[in-house]
């Protein structure tokens, strides 16, 4: 049987009638209907979506913690470790609430005060300094007979 | 805009910074024309300008914390003169500016804005279930 020589070692798939074929470098490494290679195909899926969630774990933990603190009940992630991590950042970080719009909703209730004003105080106008030789008034008994 | 806790504020009552009947809990009458309030950044009383601060109250008295709701006794500004004001910033008094802590801003309120005529402004707190504020 004669082999198709390709110029790469990289994986390539074909169809073949009512079957999948999967070749590296021009040799058959795998030969499968399209039922199975419908499996395969999902199954992939499933696996690259796992290892994504591990690259960008990171993005993933800020991104639930922001969605936890608001409240909003969506989980990104079905990994417990992440989640767990997720709220822990929602707990602690204290700089999450720079990207939420508006801030973090607190049921903080602030009541309504009324101010009343009072007008000024009146001083009495200054007295005018007796003169030298009238009679004090308002220096009691000073100097006078009080029998 | 309404009546509101600075962000910081809460922070520190949660922190254990602040304490509503133990420490010295003042008020300022604010011209907001000096004053644009940031209630998530601003955290002390150097954050507000000199020359908002139309009138400071003495330290608020017969303070209580019941249910974690606010509230003291009716506080007078005397004679007070100076700019129309129309802010209430309710703070902590360590005797630093840079280290009083702001707790509430209150821009709504029966009276406000007010323009002072250099008589008494008395501040009479709601009897609502808020009282002052409720954490």
């Amino acid at each position: 049987m004669p082999h198709i020589l390709t110029p790469t070692d990289a994986v390539t798939l074909r169809q073949e009638g009512t079957r999948v074929l999967v070749l590296k470098g021009g040799c058959l490494l795998a030969d499968m209907p399209y039922e199975a290679a419908l499996d395969v195909g999902r199954a992939l899926i499933a696996q690259a979506r796992k290892a994504e969630e591990l690259a960008k774990v990171q993005q993933i933990i800020g991104d639930q913690a922001i969605i936890l603190r608001a409240g909003f009940p969506v989980g990104l992630t079905n990994h417990p470790d992440i989640q767990a991590e997720a709220a822990k950042e929602a707990a602690w970080n204290t700089r999450l609430r720079r990207y939420m719009p508006g801030g973090v909703r607190s049921q903080e209730a602030v009541g309504t005060p009324t101010l009343i004003q009072h007008p000024p105080r009146s001083t009495p106008p200054p007295q005018p300094s007796p003169r030298w030789g009238e009679e004090c008034t308002g220096g009691g008994n000073l100097g006078k007979d009080v029998r | 805009m309404s009546n509101a806790l600075y962000d910081l504020g809460r922070e520190a009552f949660l922190g254990g910074d602040l304490d509503w009947d133990a420490q010295t809990i003042k008020l300022y009458l604010i011209d907001a024309a000096d004053y644009t309030k940031d209630l998530a950044a601003h955290d002390m009383a150097d954050d507000v300008a000199t020359a908002a601060k139309v009138a400071t109250s003495g330290a608020l008295a017969s303070k209580t914390k019941t249910a974690g709701v606010a509230d003291a006794a009716d506080v007078t500004l005397s004679a007070v003169s100076g700019d129309p004001s129309e802010q209430l910033i309710i703070w902590q008094d360590s005797g630093t500016q840079s280290s009083s802590r702001l707790i509430a801003n209150i821009d709504t309120a029966t009276g406000l804005p007010v323009t002072p005529n250099g008589g008494d402004i008395v501040v009479a707190w709601s009897n609502a279930t808020e009282k002052i504020f409720k954490l």
